[in-house]
């Protein structure tokens, strides 16, 4: 769970509120508007409901929701990778993410809202893959929103009993030599894998490496290689 | 104690599962827009993560099985807002089922 916690499982199988089936439904007049393209559902037109109530209530301000909004989407996978670019060129920049991963994101401008956060580094003989089995708690601030598969049931079920099955499957086939250990995070514990830097990339920049290092290899399901 | 008795419906680590979806689904604006209301809420100590946990721990298997991700942060938060006596849930469903029959965002705060 995260102050973006979260539980759960597919993004959008928007099934079970077929009791409010509904046709030739008119589109707003504003085709500008962000997902104007996109079906009201029944989830949202109550999501909208709720949050009509507690603006009028006082309880909330539009304002508020639209900055906070603000500040979730500064999280990306982008984050992640800056802070593990930063940690393979720097030694001692490492040294401090992997000992105060939020005071280390904070020296990049990075700022975590979550509870506790934690790196964890692959080496030659260890390799590390994140799950969150009950929901779907995440390091948001450092990879924005969890990708479908992170939140699915089948990931969140099997990752501890298989996860090399699982990262076979996600492209990834780690030898028998190397172990494999699987985090399971919490509300209150979060965790960001930094992969090993690939070799023939040792003359590349910061800017480069950063551009090398993608979401799921922050998360442990994917290799990275230096093209 | 019985092995394996009282298992929590969210607690599926370790369950038997079928192939991993990989399929990259993108966020729709609503689905950002209410999460940033949930940290909001959440923020302003409206109600804990603890107690929306609650609200999906109790739902029946089936019901949790029907369920979507979002669905469940809207109606754990809704839940919560309706016992707290912050808003009433006649008025809250009268209110959706007008927007959703309008079918448009428009004039919606």
């Amino acid at each position: 769970m995260t102050p973006h916690e979260d539980h759960d499982d597919h993004h959008h199988d928007h099934h079970g509120h077929d009791h409010h089936h509904h046709d030739g439904h008119g589109h707003a007049p504003h085709p500008a508007r962000e997902d104007d393209d996109v079906e009201l559902t029944y989830e949202e037109a109550r999501f909208l409901a709720l949050k009509a109530m507690l603006v009028e209530t006082g309880l909330i301000t539009a304002d508020e929701v639209m900055r906070r909004l603000a500040v979730n989407d500064l999280g990306s996978p982008h984050q992640g990778a800056r802070m593990v670019a930063r940690a393979w060129l720097d030694p001692a920049f490492k040294e401090r993410m992997l000992a105060n991963p939020k005071a280390a994101a904070r020296e990049l401008d990075i700022a975590v809202t979550e509870a506790e956060l934690m790196v964890i580094e692959n080496t030659p003989e260890t390799h590390n893959l994140v799950v969150c089995t009950l929901c779907s708690c995440y390091p948001r601030s450092l990879l924005g929103e969890p990708p479908a598969w992170y939140v699915s049931k089948a990931y969140r079920s099997r990752a501890v009993r298989e996860p090399r099955k699982v990262l076979r499957e996600f492209g990834m086939d780690v030898p028998d030599s190397v172990e494999v250990r699987v985090h399971d995070s919490n509300a209150d514990l979060r965790y960001m894998i930094m992969p090993l830097r690939p070799p023939g990339t040792e003359g590349m920049s910061e800017e480069q490496l950063v551009a090398l290092i993608s979401r799921d290899s922050l998360v442990g399901a994917a290799p990275l290689s230096a093209s | 104690m019985s092995f394996m008795a009282e298992r929590l419906i969210t607690d599926v680590g370790g369950m038997p599962a079928g192939d991993v979806p990989r399929e990259e689904v993108p966020q729709l604006f609503w689905e950002k827009m209410m999460i940033a209301m949930f940290n909001v809420l959440w923020t302003k100590g409206i109600f804990n993560l603890d107690e929306f946990r609650r609200t999906v721990e109790q739902m029946t298997p089936e019901e949790y099985k029907a369920s979507t991700f979002y669905g469940r942060r809207v109606d754990g938060m809704t839940s919560l807002l309706i016992e707290k006596g912050y808003i009433s849930k006649e008025e809250l469903n009268r209110r959706a089922d007008d927007i959703f029959k309008s079918g448009s965002r428009d004039h919606v705060a």
